[in-house]
């Protein structure tokens, strides 16, 4: 009965979303700068950050909600909680669910408490992808556009205390008609895992070193873009099958 | 005499299946590496799914082999292992993260040119989401650093007959022995 309430929460969530003909907008090919540079071995010096050319790729508007991911385990079951093995979620995925149905009154927020994998299996059944880091970083960084405004939204998001109900999506879209990249939920991406994988590593527990730690502000494209190190802590310190409270998804395609 | 012929007849049956031994072997579990369904290709065009290696403890690694530095370290750890857990049916897997480039025949010539010995070695080459999914399973985090070459971390895992995660060395400190600790005879 939850789930059958979901479903139907589902598609009238398709009615209440913003008035966009496609859930994806069209993101434009062009050139990003990352913001590492080459992270160094130990004893090494940064060298500078070569822009990356970025192809022309389709993203989701918002970020993937309750009641879309409700309806994806209608037609997946084998990624229901308790059902998904744990090799791919931890004992916390999808933890406030009941009956295979979200937190009442959250139908329209972003999916939390899922792992990567199940964030991936979703878009595939879509036939679509997780974003690369790039991608989202670029989608974000919205041709220069309203840096400031992002910079100011992320930190008034970051001194908001844990534990508050997630807002649901519907934020006014950047310059690519992309919304709710920062202030809901941070967003797992394809390559996470890039985030961490150093130059060659003979000694991985001190991985991070060069990038977070006092090495770490010479190392980036702006020492200045706190929000920036942020995220990129934070997918460091991601792994596969870890699951957040605030962690959702987007997805993406190729155009 | 009726009943040598039919044990004989039995015996011989039985070894005209050897998949079907393979097909017996229960399902992974849960946390089991065995749970990712992808196919692979061995280093002679092979294709296998690594359930396929059940049965078997197996020490596993991703590299690639134009890696000019850690990728020999982490073979010459495995090498070490591989001397010092003899006699202990141990598989030896290398995964490479370059699939594109490193096909079955280039992991073939990487094989012989370092001198695994087929018998115990497989290297394999997957699609870009069977590495992706491996990787992600095993916690090998790893990028293209634009040079044609990538930046991974070097992480040897020992996998027990039924796929688990028995035991990860992520760094190349390593000492056999506390691999061997792990596989009584």
């Amino acid at each position: 009965m939850a789930r059958r309430m979901a479903i139907m929460a589902a598609s009238s969530l398709l009615a209440l979303m913003p008035a966009c003909a496609e859930p994806m907008a069209p993101v434009p090919a062009g050139a990003y700068t990352p913001f590492f540079k080459f992270i160094p071995a130990k004893g090494q010096r940064a060298t500078e950050p070569r822009p990356v050319g970025i192809k022309a790729f389709r993203l989701d508007r918002f970020p993937v909600t309750n009641a879309q991911f409700a309806a994806f385990l209608e037609k997946a079951p084998d990624w229901r909680r308790g059902a998904a093995p744990r090799l791919f979620v931890d004992p916390n995925y999808l933890r406030r669910w009941r009956d295979g149905a979200p937190p009442k009154g959250e139908d329209n927020a972003p999916v939390t408490n899922v792992s990567w994998f199940a964030a991936q299996a979703f878009c595939e059944s879509l036939g679509a992808r997780l974003p690369t880091t790039d991608e989202w970083e670029y989608a974000l960084a919205d041709a220069g556009r309203g840096q400031a405004q992002v910079t100011r939204a992320s930190l008034d998001w970051f001194a908001k205390p844990n534990g508050a109900r997630i807002g649901d999506v519907g934020g006014a879209p950047n310059g690519y008609g992309v919304s709710d990249m920062i202030g809901l939920v941070w967003e797992w991406t394809q390559d996470f895992s890039a985030t961490g994988s150093g130059t060659e590593q003979r000694n991985t527990s001190s991985k991070d070193d060069a990038a977070f730690c006092g090495g770490g502000a010479a190392g980036v494209r702006d020492p200045a873009d706190y929000p920036a190190f942020m995220r990129y802590a934070l997918r460091a310190s991601l792994k596969a099958s870890y699951v957040q409270d605030n962690l959702g998804f987007r997805c993406a395609g190729d155009e | 005499m009726w009943r040598a012929l039919l044990l004989a007849w039995a015996i011989s049956y039985a070894l005209s299946f050897p998949v079907m031994a393979n097909d017996a072997i229960a399902p992974p579990s849960g946390t089991s590496v065995y749970t990712l369904g992808a196919r692979w290709t061995d280093q002679d065009g092979h294709a296998l799914r690594l359930r396929d290696f059940s049965g078997r403890k197996v020490l596993v690694a991703m590299g690639y082999t134009s890696c000019p530095d850690i990728c020999p370290l982490i073979l010459a750890n495995m090498a070490a292992i591989e001397k010092a857990a003899q006699g202990r049916s141990l598989r030896f897997v290398f995964v490479t993260l370059d699939p594109k480039v490193d096909t079955p025949e280039k992991l073939k010539a990487y094989a012989d040119a370092h001198g695994l010995d087929p018998a115990s070695w497989t290297l394999l080459n997957g699609d870009d989401k069977a590495v992706r999914d491996l990787a992600a399973v095993l916690g090998v985090r790893y990028k293209a650093n634009g040079e044609g070459g990538f930046d991974h971390s070097a992480i040897l895992t020992l996998l027990d007959e039924g796929g688990e995660m028995v035991m990860q060395k992520p760094d190349m400190q390593v000492d056999p022995k506390d691999f061997v600790a792990h596989m009584p005879r």
